[in-house]
């Protein structure tokens, strides 16, 4: 007899010690990590729009609603497409292994927004359906993410509880571990861990690392351990040599999205739905895959879209009753998300702002030195404001202007007082600045 | 390697009651399974195995940590270790040895499966003996093997050992304990005490590693010590003081495994394949795919993990050229058709497993990221002296606007290349607190980058 009991293999979530949250590829995207589990609310909503698509008629501002809600980066996609191939190998490794029961280890790697994390946790989701289905052996997960550690030892106490559920410090869950994977127990069920963000657990020595690499090849152990990272060559870069030789050959390596692969993702999440223009989905892929070939950025990108035309729409009443992305709105949105803070507000800054930044410019340029001192730049200030018959400012709003860029980091001082004898150096792109002053009324006219 | 004693622990510190219980409540759940399930595995006496099973075999049979019962090559360090053991614990006389070598040459292994013998030998010799050695008053051998790895602080390593000895209540004294464990005339025990990866023992003033091997060499002393680890010359570096001691370790150096051995290792494991399936069957990877291994491997590291990595893999992709045969004719599984690793699988194997070259890297940009790589290219060649992250956007988007060809991408994008740039390893950006006087260098050489770019015309006509 079976139970049911040992059939479910368990998940462990783990709330946040410390809410870090990691600013990943796209600025305006705050990676969103929780837990797999399988009553997951975003999960639960997508499965029901799915259900009310077919049946009931959508009303135009409904469908704006699903697509946007399934173009966020955090909904878990259905299916995953032009993944196929790394579904399989990683698939592969873990499957052989429960099925051996023995352990391994996989080393996944791949910029950010390339879809490792979410690969994985398919590959994780289709195991324990075969558990279900009484077609593998049961095995127990844990998701451990480097970025939620406090300290890399943290990642015994983790890797413990999701074994036993018992908590202990983490010296000892070590030697717990330890006394575990040395014992020969037939009968122990296998445990399977994947770490998030492997890199923030390199230590000096390293310990963690090799700890977590040398279990699962001990001969009596039940670790499958899937390690994931940004950085394709970790192993030979950063690790020791008997920490690689550990880690072992079985790697996988995402490459980033093309644009037909990018327009894929997309379209997959947007089927049945006709919100976009064929062309605007496109141009968007096109966009982003020149760039980055982040997928998170590309749904960004859409989602965006959506939540545009659908704030023009509700201002505008019914005036269209079928409004579609367009090439334009996906233009406006890549404008919108990639132009830089600095340069608007250097555009909106103060006239004596911009006369101070232009006469730092005009310093560096002279000079040809990237530091100059904060006088000469006094100076060339009151001479162009002379010359263009602007009120003089006293040195010390001079003082208190350079203070309020270099606080915004437009510039750049050594030390903490400001005088006449500081050095300052610029802290944005010349050509930046000097495009922004093209742009400018006041300073059209003079060449920079 | 764990603490583990030879002997059965009457006094079972609490981490072993935890673990116990534990069993105790998972064995309950899982042994209805794994009779139902996991017994269904090809058994040895079983002859008529599909080809799936005997691929399913052999891939267990290379899997790194699949237990043999006896490992073969080193020979020669199996005598030395033999020697040693019998001239210093076998016969009372304490004594020290370090052992060093790449990772990946057996070193542990072979330690722990001498001590195994060692074991089974005292135990069945202890069996016989046990009255008439109490008679005559032997002692008895305890063999305490440790992962230094998993000890946190070099300092605790005291208090590890102490609780393997004999569980000291007071971690205190530890040391102290220690010294009255094996420096004692009247014991009647032999202590063998494995330290595995020592060198991560190392503090400022080395007193831990100092204590450890002035153990045995005092007198009436009862420890006999075996250090692992990877560096050669550790006890010179670290330990100037143990030769003016006179009690400087007998040393042993493990060399990475040649061809020959190697080659040797594998057969061994194919014929351990031999037996459990049909012998009448020829050996499942081909003799010069092994040779192709064993010489790759050899030219590198001469890990024989990655050895067994390698053949693991070029065994899947026997198995996946099997299956896709297989789908296509829909016969039988017939165990003549086993599709063999051959030559070619092995050389896939070792050429994606080599690592890919950085043409193929940059091949595999974006056409920004390889527009920056393309204009750091260019500023290395004009200017001597370092690039600073400034310059470096600077020129990158005047040159933008110069050809006219491609908008540069705006600041926030530009740092998301660079950083993509420096995770690939292409670029290294020096670690400062302003980012534009961070400095940038190019991890790649310029031939390198001018072969990857030499079809893209695209590129090509941007970097006139």
């Amino acid at each position: 007899m079976v139970t049911t009991r040992s059939l479910r293999s368990r998940t462990v979530s783990y709330s946040l010690t410390q809410p870090v949250q990691r600013i990943r590829s796209n600025k305006l995207n705050y990676r969103q990590t929780k837990p797999y589990s399988r009553n997951n609310t975003k999960k639960a909503d997508s499965i029901q729009v799915e259900v009310l698509i077919p049946s009931i008629v959508h009303t135009q501002s409904n469908t704006y609603q699903c697509a946007r809600e399934r173009l966020a980066p955090s909904s878990n996609p259905d299916s995953l497409p032009c993944r196929e191939n790394e579904f399989n190998m990683i698939m592969g490794y873990v499957e052989s292994a429960i099925k051996e029961q023995m352990g391994c280890c996989v080393y996944v790697s791949g910029v950010p927004g390339s879809g490792k994390t979410v690969t994985v946790n398919e590959v994780i989701r289709s195991l324990q359906k075969k558990v279900a289905n009484e077609s593998l052996p049961p095995f127990q997960y844990a998701q451990l993410n480097g970025m939620k550690l406090t300290d890399p030892t943290q990642a015994y106490v983790h890797l413990w509880q999701a074994m036993t559920g018992k908590k202990v410090t983490a010296s000892h869950a070590c030697s717990l571990l330890e006394h575990t994977f040395n014992s020969d127990k037939k009968s122990e069920s296998m445990c399977v861990l994947m770490m998030d963000e492997l890199d923030l657990l390199v230590t000096k020595n390293q310990r963690v690392m090799y700890n977590l690499f040398n279990w699962p090849s001990l001969p009596c152990s039940r670790l499958v351990v899937i390690a994931v990272a940004n950085t394709m060559d970790l192993p030979e870069r950063i690790l020791t040599n008997r920490v690689s030789s550990r880690l072992g050959l079985n790697r996988v390596n995402f490459q980033p999205y093309a644009f037909q692969q990018l327009m894929i993702v997309v379209q997959s999440r947007l089927k049945g739905m006709g919100v976009f223009n064929k062309d605007a989905v496109e141009y968007a892929a096109r966009k982003v895959s020149a760039v980055s070939g982040d997928a998170r950025r590309a749904l960004e990108i859409c989602r965006r879209a959506v939540e545009i035309i659908e704030s023009k729409k509700t201002s505008r009443e019914h005036s269209k009753s079928n409004a579609q992305v367009t090439i334009g709105i996906i233009e406006q949105v890549v404008k919108e998300m990639s132009s830089s803070p600095t340069i608007a507000f250097v555009s909106n800054a103060s006239i004596h702002q911009k006369i101070f930044l232009w006469s730092l410019l005009q310093r560096t340029r002279v000079t040809g030195l990237a530091e100059v001192e904060l006088g000469e730049v006094i100076a060339q200030h009151n001479q162009m404001s002379r010359l263009h018959n602007i009120e003089t400012l006293s040195v010390n709003d001079l003082l208190s202007i350079c203070s309020i860029l270099a606080s915004l980091m437009l510039i750049e001082t050594n030390g903490n007082s400001i005088d006449i004898r500081t050095i300052i150096r610029l802290n944005i792109s010349e050509e930046d600045l000097i495009m922004t002053f093209r742009n400018d009324a006041f300073f059209k006219n003079i060449t920079v | 390697m764990p603490p583990k004693r030879s002997k059965v622990a009457a006094t079972d510190n609490n981490a072993n009651n935890t673990i116990n219980s534990i069993f105790k409540t998972s064995k309950r759940s899982l042994v209805a399974y794994s009779d139902s399930k996991l017994n269904s595995r090809p058994q040895i006496s079983n002859q008529n195995l599909t080809p799936i099973q005997i691929y399913q075999e052999a891939k267990s049979l290379f899997r790194r940590s699949s237990m043999l019962t006896q490992s073969t090559g080193r020979n020669t360090e199996r005598t030395i270790i033999h020697d040693f053991l019998s001239k210093h614990a076998l016969v009372d006389k304490p004594g020290s040895l370090y052992i060093s070598g790449n990772p990946g040459t057996g070193k542990t292994l072979l330690v722990s499966e001498i001590c195994e013998k060692l074991k089974r030998d005292c135990g069945e010799k202890g069996r016989k003996e046990a009255c008439k050695r109490r008679k005559m008053n032997k002692r008895e051998i305890e063999i305490i093997t440790m992962n230094c790895m998993t000890v946190g602080n070099a300092k605790d390593v005291y208090d590890k050992l102490a609780r393997e000895v004999g569980g000291c209540e007071n971690e205190e004294d530890a040391v102290k304990y220690l010294q009255k464990v094996f420096v004692n005339r009247d014991g009647n025990v032999t202590f063998i005490v494995v330290l595995d990866e020592i060198d991560t023992l190392l503090t400022k003033d080395q007193d831990v590693l100092y204590q450890l091997f002035e153990w045995p060499t005092l007198h009436n002393s009862r420890l006999t010590l075996i250090g692992i680890a990877n560096a050669l010359n550790l006890t010179d570096r670290f330990l100037p003081r143990l030769k003016a001691k006179g009690c400087l370790p007998q040393l042993l150096n493990f060399n990475p495994y040649t061809v020959t051995e190697i080659i040797a290792i594998l057969n061994h494991r194919l014929s351990i394949l031999q037996t459990t399936v049909q012998q009448s069957l020829q050996p499942l990877i081909d003799s010069r795919a092994i040779e192709l291994c064993a010489r790759k491997v050899a030219a590198s590291n001469g890990d024989l993990r990655k050895a067994l990595d390698v053949c693991r893999q070029a065994i899947e992709l026997a198995e996946k050229e099997y299956m896709k045969g297989e789908s296509r004719s829909e016969n039988r599984a017939d165990i003549e058709r086993i599709v063999r690793v051959n030559l070619e699988h092995m050389n896939k194997v070792t050429m994606a497993t080599s690592g890919s070259s950085n043409v193929m890297k940059i091949r595999q940009l974006t056409l920004h990221q390889q527009l920056l790589l393309c204009t750091l290219f260019i500023m290395s060649k004009q200017k001597k002296g370092y690039i600073t992250y400034g310059k470096f956007q600077d020129k990158y988007i005047s040159h933008c606007r110069n050809k006219d060809l491609y908008s540069p991408v705006t600041q926030t994008e530009f740092h998301d290349l660079t950083g993509m740039l420096e995770t690939v390893g292409l670029i290294g950006i020096t670690y400062g607190k302003v980012k534009r006087s961070r400095k940038i260098l190019l991890n790649v050489h310029e031939s390198e980058i001018l072969a990857a770019i030499k079809d893209n015309e695209k590129v090509m006509l941007w970097m006139e």
